[in-house]
């Protein structure tokens, strides 16, 4: 009895595991497979792929403009994930220390307003901000007497240009995320140090901080996938210019795969990211296990 | 209950399928079966209104036929056509699609365009008059032997003048066979800084279109003949980028593009007095009421020679109703569908419909648009296209970066392209 008890048991939590896992197979893992498939053939998508052995990944092997695709998302990736997480952190400090409610609130929707709205929209406005000649950023700068700034024209600027963007659009994610984890972090807590003499710096140190060390953990690893495979911010306001100045590893995957027509080596390059992402990853959980504090009580 | 409601479902559908059966038996002869077409359009919906009221006419003289619109966003042609591809891929290709020659030959060379030959042969009057159509604008639709549409409208590559700046300036219309000393001279004067107001010359064509009708102008192109090769490393084609950047860094004449920066509203606005496209920016002038605008050729450099693109409404192989496909293209090649809905836009493909249209044209110098059917050269469109134009936009954004210097840029550009070209599937 106790061990048909067992199957119908192990039986209903794989029923309960049934639609994640359908979702899985079909979104992720077919995906998958058949990103690895074509990375050996030929294949434009309309007409049935060929199977051209390690053609592709000779071609990656000799790819000049993967070096400086892939350099260029590096510092996307070096800039961006440090930013939006200490910005992320320290705005969701301000705001759950604000005691008004109403003001809490205006801050929150505040920062967290641009992540809802449309990228593709938004972008259009903030590359009329950029414009060289005729950017609102440059007249303002002209008021102080500055020079202009090539925003888009220059490979140095045109960082500068995705990463306030993204700052502005993006950084309203961290931000819940932390604000959420401040707010879960029971109050008894605080009063119980603040009874033992704890001061303020103390309860931030021995409290706060470890206490929240799942969710700076969890921002990161979202952070880091985001930037590694950002693609939004320089295909709608630079282009991926000037020259290959800001084109990402996601924004060259996409030219290859839908301009170029060469879904095969775009599938080649594809699997490239994954390996990359997939050891960032692991390295990442490895890692957390030393300084993640998971256990609350 | 739930039973109740799964019965009457049920007998509702087989009473329903009876129906159809019927139906369709009976339509064999002169009640044909209703049928449903898509017609992919590019960009936002602002044709809709115009688009929705011609296609009632079809749907009036072939009551059978429906046609669902569907409008494409896109930010260039090459964007567009990947998206009709992707469409074709997961099964939902549209039955006709506008297509400009920038796309022709990749629809044609990969399978996907449908030659109309067989049902022009059943049915020939469902095209009108089709010698009224510019024979040299049809020739491209012609591939192989095989017809894959009708020229609906075409464009050159013009320079547009805001007149008010000319004025201001105090310089004339240029003549037709004005040259580059002249244009420099026009650049010049129109380029004014008054109160933190900045007005530019000139705005570079950074776009395939407008730049390889520059580059025809001074002999070269980014294409050999045959199209198997680039010929951007010529000195020819150096010196006319070399000049873009010039018109940027040395004259200072030229405002720096951005990646999408839209011309026709700069023009518009006042903040360049010169852009170079075709007939196209007339809709957004009407829209507008922006009416201080004249044309001319572009100035000469080495020869002036034209250069056109056109569009065609093209059926999809994927059609499942081929026939309805050609006649929803043929209707749509018509006078009348010319005559409503490129009235302010591109240049109408018919002869009949040219005289009539363009004299209603802001400009004063229309004429322009007229004259030049007959010294036009295509833009060179090869079925890898869209690789093609992406390479060259890139490295031209380098160049008026001033990232490269225009040599190198043509040179690595000629590279890519020829190994791009040397490892088509298309050939």
């Amino acid at each position: 009895v106790r061990i048909r008890r067992a199957v119908k048991d192990t039986f209903a939590g794989y029923l309960f595991l049934l639609p994640a896992l359908v979702i899985f197979a079909v979104f992720v893992a077919e995906p998958l497979i058949a990103s690895f498939y074509y990375s050996f053939t030929r294949y434009d998508i309309i007409n049935p792929a060929q199977f051209i052995g390690l053609d592709n990944f000779r071609q990656f092997m000799q790819d000049e403009r993967l070096r400086l695709i892939y350099w260029n998302t590096l510092k996307f990736v070096v800039i961006l994930v440090p930013l939006h997480m200490t910005v992320g952190l320290l705005l969701a400090f301000a705001v759950h220390s604000v005691v008004s409610l109403k003001w809490k609130y205006v801050y929150r929707t505040v920062i967290y307003f641009p992540v809802l709205v449309t990228t593709a929209a938004v972008a259009v406005a903030w590359q009329y901000l950029y414009d060289t000649s005729f950017g609102v950023m440059n007249y303002l700068l002209s008021l102080f007497g500055l020079q202009p700034i090539p925003w888009l024209n220059d490979p140095y600027w045109v960082y500068m240009a995705v990463v306030i963007f993204s700052l502005w659009k993006f950084v309203g994610n961290p931000f819940l995320y932390y604000f959420i984890g401040l707010q879960n972090i029971p109050q008894h807590l605080y009063e119980a140090a603040q009874i033992d003499g704890a001061n303020r710096l103390q309860s931030f140190f021995r409290i706060t901080l470890p206490l929240m060390t799942p969710t700076i953990f969890f921002v990161l690893v979202i952070t880091l996938i985001g930037a590694i495979q950002i693609f939004d911010e320089p295909y709608l306001i630079t282009g991926g210019g000037p020259g290959d100045a800001s084109r990402t590893i996601n924004l060259y995957i996409y030219e290859i795969a839908f301009q170029k027509h060469a879904m095969g080596y775009a599938c080649t390059v594809a699997l490239s990211l994954f390996v990359v992402i997939l050891s960032l990853t692991i390295l990442q959980f490895r890692l957390g296990n030393k300084w993640v504090i998971y256990d609350r009580e | 209950m739930r039973k109740g409601i799964a019965l009457l479902l049920a007998v509702v559908m087989v009473f329903s399928l009876l129906g159809c059966g019927k139906n369709s038996s009976d339509s064999s002869s002169d009640n044909p079966e209703k049928v449903e077409l898509t017609l992919a359009y590019p960009g936002n919906d602002s044709k809709r209104e115009d688009l929705e009221k011609f296609l009632k006419k079809f749907e009036e003289k072939y009551p059978h036929i429906k046609v669902k619109l569907l409008f494409v966003p896109n930010n260039g042609w090459a964007d567009y056509f990947n998206k009709l591809e992707t469409m074709a891929a997961g099964g939902k290709a549209p039955d006709v699609i506008r297509v400009a020659i920038e796309g022709i030959q990749m629809f044609v060379k990969r399978g996907m365009a449908l030659p109309l030959d067989e049902y022009m042969a059943t049915n020939p009057d469902a095209i009108e008059q089709i010698d009224d159509i510019h024979p040299k604008l049809q020739a491209p639709a012609v591939i192989d032997g095989k017809t894959y549409g009708f020229a609906w409208d075409w464009n050159n590559v013009v320079i547009h003048f805001n007149t008010d700046l000319l004025k201001k300036a105090g310089l004339p219309l240029p003549p037709k066979d004005w040259t580059l000393d002249d244009f420099l001279r026009y650049a010049r004067a129109m380029t004014t800084e008054e109160g933190g107001k900045k007005t530019y010359g000139f705005a570079i064509p950074n776009y395939y279109f407008g730049a390889s009708a520059w580059l025809f102008n001074n002999e070269a192109s980014v294409l050999n003949e045959d199209m198997t090769e680039s010929r951007l490393d010529d000195p020819n084609a150096i010196e006319v980028i070399q000049l873009f950047h010039d018109l940027i860094y040395k004259y200072e004449v030229s405002p720096v593009p951005s990646p999408n920066t839209d011309s026709i509203t700069q023009l518009m606005n006042g903040q360049v007095g010169m852009i170079a496209a075709g007939r196209w920016p007339f809709g957004s002038y009407e829209k507008n009421n922006f009416t201080s605008v004249d044309v001319q050729f572009l100035p000469v450099l080495k020869t002036q020679q034209v250069i056109f693109g056109f569009g065609i409404f093209a059926a999809m192989k994927a059609t499942k109703h081929p026939k309805e496909a050609y006649l929803l293209s043929a209707f749509l090649s018509s006078a009348d569908s010319q005559r409503e809905l490129l009235h302010q836009d591109s240049i109408p493909a018919r002869k009949s419909v040219m005289a009539e249209v363009l004299p209603n044209t802001p400009a004063s110098n229309w004429k322009v648009f007229e004259e030049s059917v007959e010294l036009a050269k295509p833009v060179e469109s090869p079925a890898d296209y869209a690789g093609v134009s992406e390479i060259f936009d890139r490295y031209m954004s380098s160049v008026l970066s001033n990232q490269m210097d225009a040599a190198t840029a043509m040179q690595k550009a000629k590279a890519e392209i020829d190994s791009l070209l040397a490892k088509s599937q298309y050939k």
